[in-house]
């Protein structure tokens, strides 16, 4: 069960996730890939990249590279 | 059997990469971007990591402009038929493969596109100028190989790029020759698409290949399916890799080639250019001197050409050499290297040539080796030409 702080930002593949994970690392956010836990009716089965933190800051850092977050679970 | 024929597919592979395919059948067999479980995650990250020394070692602006394909053809394939369009003219050379010519062929033989091929020259200034010279309204695309597959001439690749940028045309290049011995930067060259093997000069197994571009949503796929992303959507995802990597991956050769990879960052690209370079010109030279032996091209020169040798042994097809060369021990293709027009270009279209194509692992006492038997070849064709 996510805390209050947990977000799991959905993004739209398995490259992607693996490319957000990279990245937000990489400027010190700790980041977890995981499956989605139930296909989205919009789009089906998908990766979430799971932070723990500041949503904003880590929003901004995956737009700002290209990837791009289509839905953010609580 | 002393192997010459690398630019058909390098072998023997190094052994890291033979150590990387043993790893991925025994520990990476899960399916990668597909289930949740952890065995997929890890094989996931696998194909990741290859993505991203593939994107770093060709200088694209992220991973997943990366795509893997099944091979160079392949690559190329996907790009002449997804890219164009009804009433697009495309410009290429004439030293093309036929990984580029039969595509353009048959799309202007449906009466898709047209297509001129400019006349290549050892001028650079030339041949931008040939190309410069086919540009019309209507083109769209300039598509060249990095280098002849059958005499290793180099085109101006850079300037023909600038060339493509300038009138505002796509740049696809062929580098199945030249990826791992000649250095390639994407972005840098303004290359808008780039389509290499993977099994020769970046050591993979058989059956890897890729394609890098920064235009992937410009592309209708060759193929569509389960890419394990946006399932409910029946349309293609429009996003790289996805877009165009539909159904199971070929784990096992993407972990070997990141393999591949590693060796050439750990030897060198420059290293290896030089050392197989030396190779082709200890060979060329001691041939050189031979009577009845037919060259075609300058000396191997590192930084000039590739260590590509194309030869002929008078009073003989190069299909009869190379047999001969076999039952010596030297295993080297004949025949056109299904590159039919470029050998129209130096008129060895009714016999091919002998090439040998030169490997990593190859060293100049096999060269010497390979020397002397073409040479003995050489002699006794001479004297039965003699007696006869």
């Amino acid at each position: 069960m996510a805390s209050s702080t947990d977000y799991v930002l959905a993004v739209r593949s398995s490259t992607s996730a693996m490319r957000g994970q990279r990245i937000l690392e990489s400027k010190g956010i700790p980041a977890e890939i995981q499956r989605t836990s139930a296909p989205s009716s919009q789009k089906g089965c998908g990766y979430g990249i799971k932070i723990v933190g500041d949503l904003t800051t880590a929003v901004n850092i995956l737009n700002s590279e290209g990837v791009e977050v289509v839905e953010i679970w609580r | 059997m002393v192997y010459f024929d690398n630019a058909a597919t390098s072998f023997p592979k190094p052994l890291l990469v033979k150590n990387a395919v043993d790893s991925a059948i025994v520990r990476y067999g899960a399916n990668p971007g597909r289930s949740g479980h952890d065995l997929a995650a890890e094989t996931g990250k696998k194909v990741y990591d290859v993505r991203v020394k593939a994107a770093e070692f060709f200088g694209a602006r992220n991973e997943e402009q990366v795509v893997f394909m099944q091979n160079c053809t392949y690559a190329l394939n996907t790009v002449i038929k997804g890219l164009l369009r009804p009433g697009d003219h495309v410009i290429t050379s004439d030293m093309e493969h036929n990984s580029v010519m039969r595509p353009l062929h048959t799309l202007e033989a449906r009466g898709i596109i047209t297509y001129s091929c400019a006349v290549t020259s050892y001028d650079d200034e030339e041949t931008v100028d040939a190309f410069r010279c086919l540009i019309r309204d209507n083109t769209r695309v300039i598509i060249t190989t990095h280098a002849s597959n059958v005499f290793g001439i180099k085109l101006p690749v850079q300037k023909l790029a600038l060339l493509a940028r300038q009138y505002g045309l796509y740049f696809v290049l062929d580098a199945a020759q030249t990826a791992g011995t000649e250095p390639i930067h994407v972005t840098d060259m303004g290359i808008d698409f780039l389509c290499t093997a993977g099994h020769k000069g970046l050591y993979g197994p058989a059956g890897t290949g890729l394609l890098i571009t920064p235009y992937g949503n410009c592309l209708s796929p060759l193929v569509e399916g389960g890419t394990g992303s946006l399932s409910f959507d029946l349309a293609q995802p429009d996003f790289l890799p996805d877009r165009l990597e539909s159904g199971t991956l070929n784990t096992v050769g993407i972990i070997g080639l990141g393999a591949g990879l590693d060796f050439v960052n750990r030897c060198g690209l420059a290293n290896i250019a030089r050392c197989e370079c030396k190779v082709a010109r200890c060979v060329y030279d001691n041939i050189s001197k031979e009577k009845g032996v037919i060259l075609y091209t300058p000396p191997p020169e590192y930084g000039v050409n590739l260590p590509v040798v194309s030869f002929n042994i008078e009073g003989l097809t190069s299909e009869e050499t190379t047999a001969r060369l076999n039952k010596a021990g030297f295993a080297l293709r004949g025949g056109l290297h299904c590159a039919p027009t470029v050998h129209k270009k130096f008129g060895t279209d009714s016999i091919g040539t002998a090439r040998i194509s030169v490997g990593a692992f190859n060293t100049v006492e096999q060269a010497c080796d390979l020397a002397n038997a073409i040479c003995k070849i050489a002699r006794s064709s001479r004297l039965a030409v003699k007696k006869d």
